[in-house]
């Protein structure tokens, strides 16, 4: 049988779902209570739209952030109806779980869903990266110490 | 799970633990992937960690390397905060600790909801006016909110 979802987050090329996108379309967030109005979830979203510019510093794009900041929770939100088959067990075992999992709509459990997928993806990307930084040996002491040296040489100058 | 759409931010982490988490292949790193969105930074602390990424950049790679480690760091495991978020307790922040680049860091602390401060650098991050208002944590005492439900 057929269900839908309507997702308020796009879906990124890499994730491999079987289903179909009807539309998607760049509006305002229509279920405001699930995250907008907190705080801390609107802090998050900013959060992870910081990203850099390569050949660019920080601080020399953070104006643009800035502007990113206070205008992405509207303009970032975007809204697409998946479809796909299920075997009709499965969708009512869903159903019975989601409410117990703390989901109050199978739409907030896909969304957790393609958050989970990419957070994953996104990990094993970074632990990756991180394998080829990584320093043998380095303690947490030697790490305060450098930073604690590159502060006071920067005080000097 | 749902839960993480509403759940409070919780530990705010300084420079000397980014640091870590991108060259030290340990327990710090082994927290912050574990637990993503477990943690955020002001803005400043990234940006202290892009300038001064020659210092901290000992396999010699290159920048587009070092880019891409800080994107995906702050992507989805450590939120940056933009100084908007703060800017307002900054005031408050420079009474209470004396250097002035852990400044945003307390400003931090200060206007978001959170459980503390992780630092290793306990020295600066003491006097009892500045624990009075915000808790410092170590490494062990993150890895036991973490792991405590």
């Amino acid at each position: 049988m057929y269900f839908s979802f309507a997702s308020k987050r796009s879906l990124k090329k890499s994730l491999s779902v079987s289903c179909i996108l009807a539309r998607s379309l760049l509006e305002v967030d229509a279920d405001p209570n699930a995250s907008a109005n907190n705080l801390g979830a609107r802090l998050k979203e900013t959060g992870r739209s910081w990203e850099m510019r390569r050949g660019m510093t920080h601080r020399e794009t953070r104006p643009e952030r800035i502007k990113c900041y206070r205008n992405d929770i509207t303009t970032r939100m975007a809204e697409t109806q998946v479809l796909f088959r299920i075997e009709r067990e499965l969708l009512e075992a869903l159903d019975k779980v989601l409410s117990l999992e703390g989901f109050r709509t199978r739409n907030e459990w896909f969304r957790a869903q393609i958050r989970k997928a990419l957070g994953e993806a996104s990990r094993k990307r970074l632990a990756g990266v991180l394998d080829r930084l990584s320093v043998e040996g380095i303690r947490e002491e030697d790490i305060a110490e450098m930073v604690r040296e590159w502060r006071s040489k920067k005080g000097r100058r | 799970m749902a839960v993480e759409e509403g759940q409070a931010l919780s530990v705010i982490v300084d420079t000397n633990v980014l640091v870590a988490a991108l060259l030290q292949a340990g327990i710090v790193r082994e927290l912050i992937l574990g637990h993503p969105h477990s943690f955020v930074t002001p803005d400043a602390c990234v940006a202290e960690l892009w300038d001064h990424r020659e210092e901290w950049n000992r396999r010699g790679l290159s920048e587009g390397i070092l880019g891409e480690a800080i994107d995906l760091l702050t992507e989805y495991f450590v939120s940056t905060i933009p100084r908007p978020a703060y800017q307002e307790k900054e005031g408050e922040a420079r009474s209470l600790i004396r250097d002035p680049d852990d400044v945003p860091v307390v400003a931090l602390a200060l206007a978001l909801d959170n459980r503390g401060v992780w630092t290793f650098n306990t020295k600066d991050f003491s006097g009892p006016r500045l624990l009075a208002r915000i808790r410092v944590l170590t490494t062990s005492e993150v890895k036991a909110i973490l792991t405590t439900p």
